[in-house]
């Protein structure tokens, strides 16, 4: 699939360097000194990109484990993230990425280990009673790649015999050959974030279709595995409630509610200024081109839809799962919140992705 | 919005067959250097060096104001590796005196080989690596890519010489030669280049609504933007809007134009 790809020369005799190349016999490599060289220049066009991404094996300094935002989590004490990998396979419209980088490129941070040991590192800090989780797939799919790297596999590895340190895979593929191998462990969740079929089909291109990603979620349950439904970003449309009924019959009606570890809500937002670059990127674009509401330096819908969506999705949802099982991702609280909304966490998470 | 692929060539042997396969015609333009051009492709005679082809972009980017531009530098070149009359696009442009080092981006699947194309001062002759030698790349890429985004500039070389095949011996008539030789590669690119800038200037375009809205009114820089914008979501969104409606007529300025289009626009969520 990648007909150009970038090595470090740091990493070129790196064996997982060279198991990655050997899968693209047919590619230009070429080597540089850093990633930067490529992927951070200025006058990039993110949507030509998009076209053909050329894939960026780097090595990552500094940095390797994030705090989480604020609010970010699904139950847990403390909340981190990690990012071994920039950009995506797919190229949902509403995605973030789009708007904080300049260029589509795939880069791959190759030194798994240092990320690995920092992790524990981390999670050392903490008491083992306390719930220390780590999330996988905020700038990229945590398993859309994984026949070529392998990541979700070394991750779940690092994690396995630790007892309080959780590992979120946030996905909409359905590459769960790495989880189906191994004896179900109970703290990863693979979370697959899902909007309604309709939607799905005109905004997030090259994603597997909704019955694939159930399908994919049914074999992981089956095995034993807890699986985590993230409906972030929430989108509108004028019968958006039909959608999402349909949408969360079709799911709730086939999981086992036993093994859906959380479920979140969050409606499409974006920073300010990653959106004005979308509009530049997509001046064509039905879903770019509405006319969304800013606040709090965020871009989303008007207050009363996005309360509508919230408050309506949750109480649908709550009919089939515990409510201690819900959570919300989001931008802001309003002002006011209708007696219907529960509790509404204040955060200024932007990141949406999966 | 119009588009055009601009070829940057160093010698008036590379360029002749180039002009007279394009059919080009000379435009009279007061610029330093000989430009050439058709409905979708502009050559500029640059003369050999860095210097000489940067000089080159910058006079065509003055001449196709106001267009999405793709830049192409044609030329021959020596090579460490490959036979002569091979064709290659560079993926790695490298100045010699300076090391900096360039990444071209291929968005398209390139019809040729590609490799790294070293930049050279004086004619190289040893041919030390395996990378192909110019005098032109490095000063054309780094002036082109402050023009165009990256993606649409690009470098294609044809081997004249290397250790084999002294460039001693690479006269006038073999360069006609070799160029006439290429033509479908040439053409091949600037056809995947041609489609790439095609795309870019659909997306920038700015319809007929917009230029009823400034011939009526008077509107500021900023407001120029944000009606461009606006409109640009009606079409899309599908929203009609007429200038000649009652709303509009009793607009007295751009700014009050303004707000009825982005009224217009807000009701969508209504609708
Ligand atoms: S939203 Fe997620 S799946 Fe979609 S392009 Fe972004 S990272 Fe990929």
């Amino acid at each position: 699939m990648y007909r150009n790809i970038y090595v470090e020369s740091e990493v070129l005799r790196y064996h997982r360097v060279k198991e990655i190349l050997a899968r693209y016999t047919d590619a230009s490599v070429v080597t540089c000194d850093r990633y930067t060289e490529i992927f951070n220049l200025k006058s990039q066009d993110f949507r030509l990109q998009k076209k053909q991404p050329a894939l960026i094996l780097a090595r990552k300094h500094r940095g390797y484990i994030q705090q989480a935002p604020a609010g970010y989590g699904v139950g847990g004490d403390h909340n981190f993230y990690f990012s071994t990998m920039m950009n995506c396979l797919y190229d949902c419209r509403y995605c973030f990425l789009q708007g904080m980088y300049r260029s589509a490129n795939h880069v791959v941070f190759v030194n798994y280990e240092d990320f690995s040991s920092a992790l524990l590192k981390t999670a050392a800090r903490f008491e083992k009673d306390e719930q220390v989780w780590f999330f996988s797939g905020y700038d990229c799919d945590s398993l859309a790649l994984e026949p070529v790297l392998s990541m979700a596999d070394f991750f779940i590895e690092t994690v396995s015999s630790s007892q309080n340190v959780w590992l979120e895979l946030r996905t909409k593929s359905t590459q769960i050959r790495s989880l189906l191998k191994r004896t179900p462990l109970p703290n990863i969740v693979t979370a697959f974030s899902f909007t309604p079929t309709a939607i799905s089909e005109q905004i997030e291109h090259q994603v597997p279709g909704v019955e694939k990603r159930l399908a994919a979620m049914l074999r992981l349950q089956e095995q034993g595995w807890s699986v985590g439904l993230r409906f972030d970003p929430l989108i509108y449309s004028h019968n958006f409630r039909e959608q999402y009924q349909d949408l969360f019959n079709l799911l709730f009606l086939s999981l086992n509610p036993d093994l859906i570890h959380s479920i979140s809500i969050g409606v499409f937002r974006l920073p300010k200024d990653f959106y004005k670059q979308l509009e530049r990127l997509y001046p064509d674009d039905s879903f770019i081109a509405q006319p969304f509401n800013s606040r709090n330096g965020q871009v989303s819908y008007p207050l009363n839809i996005e309360l509508e969506m919230k408050s309506w999705c949750y109480k649908q949802i709550q009919e089939h799962i515990e409510k201690n099982k819900i959570f919300f991702a989001e931008i802001s609280v309003p002002d006011s919140i209708p007696a219907t909304s529960i509790s509404l966490k204040s955060e200024l998470d932007v990141r949406n992705v999966n | 919005m119009n588009h055009s692929v601009n070829l940057i060539v160093a010698l008036k042997a590379e360029a002749q067959p180039l002009i007279e396969f394009f059919e080009l015609k000379a435009l009279p333009v007061d610029e330093t250097i000989s430009i050439f051009a058709n409905h979708e492709v502009t050559l500029a005679l640059a003369g050999m060096g860095k210097s000489a082809a940067a000089h080159a972009v910058q006079c065509v980017k003055n001449t196709n104001q106001g267009c999405v531009n793709a830049w192409l530098n044609i030329g021959i070149a020596g090579h460490g590796e490959f036979d002569v009359g091979q064709g290659f696009l560079a993926n790695r442009i490298v100045d010699q005196t300076t090391m900096k080092t360039w990444y071209p981006q291929f968005v398209f699947q390139p019809v040729c080989r590609t490799g790294t194309l070293m930049t050279v001062d004086k004619v190289e002759t040893d041919y030390s690596d395996p990378v192909g030698y110019d005098m032109e790349a490095s000063g054309f890429y780094s002036a082109a890519v402050n023009c165009s985004t990256i993606e649409l500039v690009h470098t294609y070389k044809i081997v004249s010489d290397n250790p084999r095949n002294s460039v001693a011996k690479v006269t006038r008539s073999k360069i006609d030669n070799l160029i006439k030789s290429k033509l479908s590669e040439i053409r091949c690119t600037i056809d995947s280049l041609k489609k790439l800038t095609a795309e870019v200037a659909t997306r920038n375009s700015s319809d007929e609504l917009l230029h009823q809205f400034l011939q009526r009114w008077r509107f500021s820089v900023t407001q120029q933007i944000q009606l461009k914008s606006f409109l640009c979501k009606t079409n899309v969104l599908k929203i009609d809007i007429d200038v000649e409606s009652n709303e509009f007529m009793s607009c007295r300025n751009g700014k009050s134009a303004l707000k009825v289009v982005e009224r217009t626009v807000e009701t969508h969520w209504r609708n």
